[in-house]
């Protein structure tokens, strides 16, 4: 038993810095754009730290700017290729593509021809070939066709491999998007899209979709014709580069190779994505719990719709789920009522087995057999909470539609609440205050206090133990989650414990 | 490595790391986690592994069963 006491605080401590060890770095950095005379409805995150050669190389490049309605794009000239896009409508949020759509290598010097509203054209031309590229901008979405021209001007026959860069994505630690950054593989030749991290070298072939995505924003790119593979470069062990490549370009005098993609620049907004181009949507993905966690955001969109509040919507989730199970809640709860009982044969059995632990133990589950009753419901219903905690998880970390919601005193339901920041940083839980999380913790604690079931020797200090750790663990453990995730399972909380303390009553 | 070698590798993680911070839920003697390490090792993967889901569903409070359940 001591034993066991001494091993839940020794892991307990690990999993702590090993919690914070990899989540504080990245809020502290979020933390910092808080700045107290600046509190926006929702914090803007910083920009992505891309390593030092190719930040060098970036700012150096001379770069021009687009900018619509929707959007701000910064193009790098002599790449014809995209830096970052600032998106207006979502909090001026940025999405860094490092190159995103140089053609042909870097080597090219291509120069802007024009640019207007509605196009970008850059040129390049060399003794062997003449390139030209077309940006052509939708007016009304975030959609944009790029159109390439590549024209022989050699007196012999051209060979050319000439790949078109996605995109570049960053992993290194100070990244705060390092965690959300995947990328989606559509191939012709399966129907479902593959979801995976850009962190090895891989190729595919007979693209129907590319894309990369950070938390909340996406590039898609579709090719409208010919076989192209993707091919995902590692630069440094922490720098990726994804493009497509076209089957080799064979050039007569004279001929030319023309190009047409469609892509998509913006946020992971379904609805946005599906009216674009259906097969574009696999594009929001929530991960393994995905079917769940899209059923909680149309959930959340209705109630959201209803009340003008994410936050009572949250709570109306928390409500649901809770009655959705309530049937065996109620259930669990009188067979507790039952177990009083049986208290006096326990009494009796305790004191014919007081030296045999196991035997009373064995004893004491033999009655219950009997009785078919048990102070603990059983082991599904818990488990049936689970997809549903964390779908709501994904849900709130990566959903733009909840980016930004406030309710009562927190500015984001997407981060922690923050309800005041310190002059000075704690270890483990940093500069700020987050009530909710321990809010729930002493729920919790009462919750179960209220819950507990006199049982026997080892099992009742075992008990007893719980009662303190698990609440002070799940505070930890909650402590920078998203303030709806915390939100949802304190409803939960106080939901079993009002319907504990009404049954206890209720005699 | 086989199936069955894995699954019981995973039990014996859950067992050892993860169910010290769980509150205590099943109804029975043994546990679902313990029952169905014990049937994958009597009964090998696929019939072990079905054997201990088939546990966890009747672990409810519906389930009009409690206490000994051994494999």
């Amino acid at each position: 038993m001591e034993k066991r006491l001494i091993f839940a605080v020794v892991l307990s401590s690990l999993v702590l810095m090993f919690w914070s060890g990899i989540f504080s770095p990245a809020k502290r950095i979020a933390v910092k754009e808080v700045a107290p005379q600046n509190l926006t409805a929702s914090t803007p995150l910083p920009p992505p730290a891309i390593d030092a050669p190719l930040v060098a190389e970036l700012e150096q490049a001379s770069t021009l700017k687009y900018e619509n309605k929707n959007c701000e794009i910064t193009f790098i000239e002599n790449y014809a290729a995209i830096k970052e896009i600032t998106f207006k409508n979502f909090q001026n949020h940025k999405m860094p593509l490092g190159y995103g759509f140089l053609f042909g290598g870097k080597d090219l010097n291509f120069k802007k021809d024009f640019i207007n509203e509605n196009q970008a054209r850059f040129v390049q031309s060399d003794s062997i070939k003449k390139i030209s590229k077309d940006f052509i901008f939708s007016k009304t979405n975030n959609t944009i066709s790029l159109e390439i021209n590549v024209q022989s001007e050699s007196a012999t026959p051209l060979v050319l491999n000439l790949p078109l860069v996605l995109g570049i994505q960053d992993f290194t630690a100070n990244n705060a998007q390092t965690r959300y950054q995947d990328m989606v593989v559509a191939v012709a030749a399966k129907e479902k899209p593959l979801y995976l991290s850009p962190r090895k070298n891989q190729e595919f072939s007979g693209i129907r979709f590319l894309g990369l995505r950070d938390r909340y924003f996406c590039a898609i790119i579709s090719p409208d014709l010919g076989n192209y593979t993707a091919v995902v470069k590692t630069l440094t062990p922490q720098i990726s580069e994804v493009s497509l490549l076209p089957a080799e370009i064979k050039l007569l005098p004279n001929q030319s190779w023309k190009g047409n993609f469609a892509i998509y620049l913006g946020p992971q907004d379904l609805r946005i994505i599906n009216s674009l181009r259906p097969e574009w949507s696999a594009m929001v993905n929530f991960g393994f719990f995905d079917f769940i966690a899209q059923l909680l955001l149309q959930l959340l969109a209705f109630l959201n719709g209803v009340f003008h509040n994410l936050g009572v919507a949250i709570i109306l989730l928390s409500v649901v789920v809770y009655l959705v199970l309530y049937p065996l809640t109620l259930k669990q709860m009188r067979s507790m009522k039952e177990m009083q009982l049986l208290q006096p044969k326990i009494e009796e059995l305790r004191k014919i087995y007081k030296d045999n632990a196991q035997k009373l133990n064995k004893e004491i589950m033999e009655l219950y057999k009997k009785h078919k009753v048990n102070p603990f419901g059983g082991c599904l219903p818990l488990i049936l909470q689970m997809p549903i905690f964390f779908a709501l998880y994904q849900a709130l970390s990566r959903s733009i539609a909840l980016k930004g919601a406030t309710f009562l005193w927190i500015r984001d339901l997407s981060e922690p609440d923050r309800l005041f920041l310190l002059p000075m940083s704690i270890p483990v839980l940093g500069n700020e205050i987050n009530i909710l999380p321990i809010v729930m913790a002493i729920g919790m604690f009462i919750q179960q206090k209220t819950s507990m079931v006199a049982t026997s020797g080892t099992s009742a200090e075992q008990q007893k133990m719980m009662l303190i750790i698990m609440p002070v663990m799940f505070g930890f453990i909650f402590y920078h989650m998203p303030s709806g995730l915390v939100l949802y399972w304190l409803i939960n909380s106080v939901l079993t414990l009002i319907n504990q303390i009404r049954v206890s009553h209720a005699k | 490595m086989s199936w069955g070698k894995i699954a019981l590798c995973l039990i014996g993680v859950y067992q050892n790391y993860v169910r010290v911070f769980l509150p205590q839920a099943c109804r029975f003697e043994p546990t679902c986690s313990e029952y169905a390490r014990q049937s994958i090792q009597k009964y090998g993967f696929i019939k072990g592994a079905t054997h201990g889901l088939r546990r966890i569903l009747r672990c409810h409070p519906f389930s009009g069963k409690a206490g000994i359940d051994p494999v």
